[in-house]
């Protein structure tokens, strides 16, 4: 019966709230923007996430085209809003930069991805 | 045999079985695939699918009608380790001949067991093998459920393209699953009486091999929305993976050897703990169905719903 009733709730919530309380964080969006060209250059990354993540197991790093970390100390979950981590950056020039992220939602589920954006 | 090198062994099956370390269900590396619904992916996982409905025309030929198959399934997965799982797949099927009254009755249950062997993160890459069993005599005859065993060992495999170095192309990934099913039993027959000629007639049907084969090839705009450029997609469409599924089979025995199958255009969305999915059918050839078909599912990612209890392997760590 438990069952069928976590079933028949899974669906309900995922229907009727498109981000629900169970499963793996899924980047939703980020500032700068996955792909974009931004002018001036920003002083942190910022990620927001479908789930609340695990501060202790989550992580991003922002890196340049070379591979060399431009991180200005570790990233952090928001202590306001679990679903949100940010990591500061040294001063950038122009040039491409990847970010890379590994996180783990509040059920234990991990996942990871990597993106870039370009600084004019 | 000697204690230690039963020792041994069993250590050394452990670690084969433990090796993958799985993480989500569907991920290798940045990729998230969806689970297929015409195509057995090559994941692992604990899963529903509840209901599978599919609907399709057969045609006619001789004094045979043309008929349409309406299915109802459920399939459901469980894993015994993070890399090994088994599976139990039922249908119920209705047949509704052209002018005729429909028969039903449950198809043969199905059971697989599937071992994922490679999972590669940078080029988003997996390979499993399985072996599926159709248990004979499970299913009414009247839906024509074979009265035999069969087995199906299968290669499956998926590969996402997020390593290349075009933008456009790598939300794509590709799945695929090659096996052969073979039949336990050579040959059917059957006697009935002829009541016209006041005798016995015996027909004899032959039961081949066959080459089972398909393909999927998924689009993933939450990929490209993470991992490539946001493109400023909203719900519902951020979360919708535009697929095209092809599954077919090859008698590799008998006269007639003529591939039969479908081509289905379609959309899953995904959810948080569930995915739904819409598909068109459209047969390959007059033997494989007539018209445009239909294929829905409802999915659930049950480690995601049930993460401590059955959601979880039986054995070994699962995150």
């Amino acid at each position: 019966m438990k069952t069928i009733i976590g079933l028949v709730t899974a669906l309900a919530v995922n229907l009727l709230a498109p981000y629900g309380a169970w499963a793996h964080a899924a980047l939703q969006r980020a500032e700068p923007k996955v792909g974009s060209e931004v002018s001036p250059a920003p002083q942190k990354v910022t990620l927001w996430f479908t789930e609340a993540l695990e501060p202790a197991l989550s992580k991003v790093e922002v890196k340049t085209a070379a591979g060399k970390s431009v991180n200005a100390g570790e990233s952090k979950v928001a202590s306001d809003d679990k679903r949100r981590i940010e990591a500061a950056v040294e001063t950038l020039s122009s040039g491409t930069y990847r970010v890379e992220w590994s996180v783990v939602s509040v059920d234990g589920h991990k996942t990871s991805g990597s993106f870039i954006f370009t600084v004019k | 045999m000697s204690r230690s090198l039963f020792v041994a062994g069993a250590a050394g099956l452990s670690a084969l079985l433990f090796a993958s370390g799985a993480e989500a269900h569907g991920t290798a590396g940045n990729r998230f695939f969806v689970a297929s619904m015409l195509v057995e992916d090559p994941f692992v996982a604990d899963e529903l699918a509840l209901p599978t409905i599919s609907s399709m025309r057969e045609r006619g030929s001789g004094e045979e009608p043309g008929s349409r198959e309406t299915e109802f399934e459920f399939e459901w997965a469980k894993t015994i380790t993070p890399s090994f799982a088994i599976s139990f797949e039922q249908a119920y099927s209705i047949v509704k001949p052209k002018g005729e009254k429909s028969v039903r009755g449950f198809g043969n249950l199905e059971v697989g067991f599937k071992y994922q062997v490679v999972k590669d993160a940078p080029s988003e890459f997996v390979l499993s093998f399985g072996v599926g069993f159709e248990v004979g005599g499970w299913g009414n005859k009247r839906v024509e459920a074979d009265t035999f065993w069969s087995a199906t060992p299968t290669l499956y495999f998926g590969k996402g393209f997020g390593d290349v170095g075009v933008d456009f192309l790598r939300p794509l990934a590709i799945t695929g699953a090659l096996g052969v099913n073979v039949p336990f039993k050579k040959r059917t027959s059957m006697t009935t009486f002829d009541a016209d000629t006041m005798d016995f007639e015996t027909e004899i049907e032959r039961h081949y091999k066959t080459l089972q084969w398909g393909m999927t090839f998924q689009y993933s705009l939450p990929y490209l929305q993470a991992n490539v450029r946001d493109i400023g997609l909203g719900a519902p469409f951020n979360r919708l993976v535009p697929i095209v599924e092809m599954a077919f089979e090859t008698p590799l025995g008998g006269p007639n050897r003529k591939t039969t199958g479908t081509i289905n255009p379609g959309l899953i969305w995904t959810g948080d703990s569930i995915q739904l999915g819409l598909e068109a059918q459209i047969p390959i050839n007059r033997e494989s169905g007539k018209g445009v078909g239909v294929l829905f599912q409802v999915h659930f990612y049950l480690d995601d719903i049930f993460p401590n209890s059955i959601g979880k392997p039986i054995f070994g760590a699962t995150k």
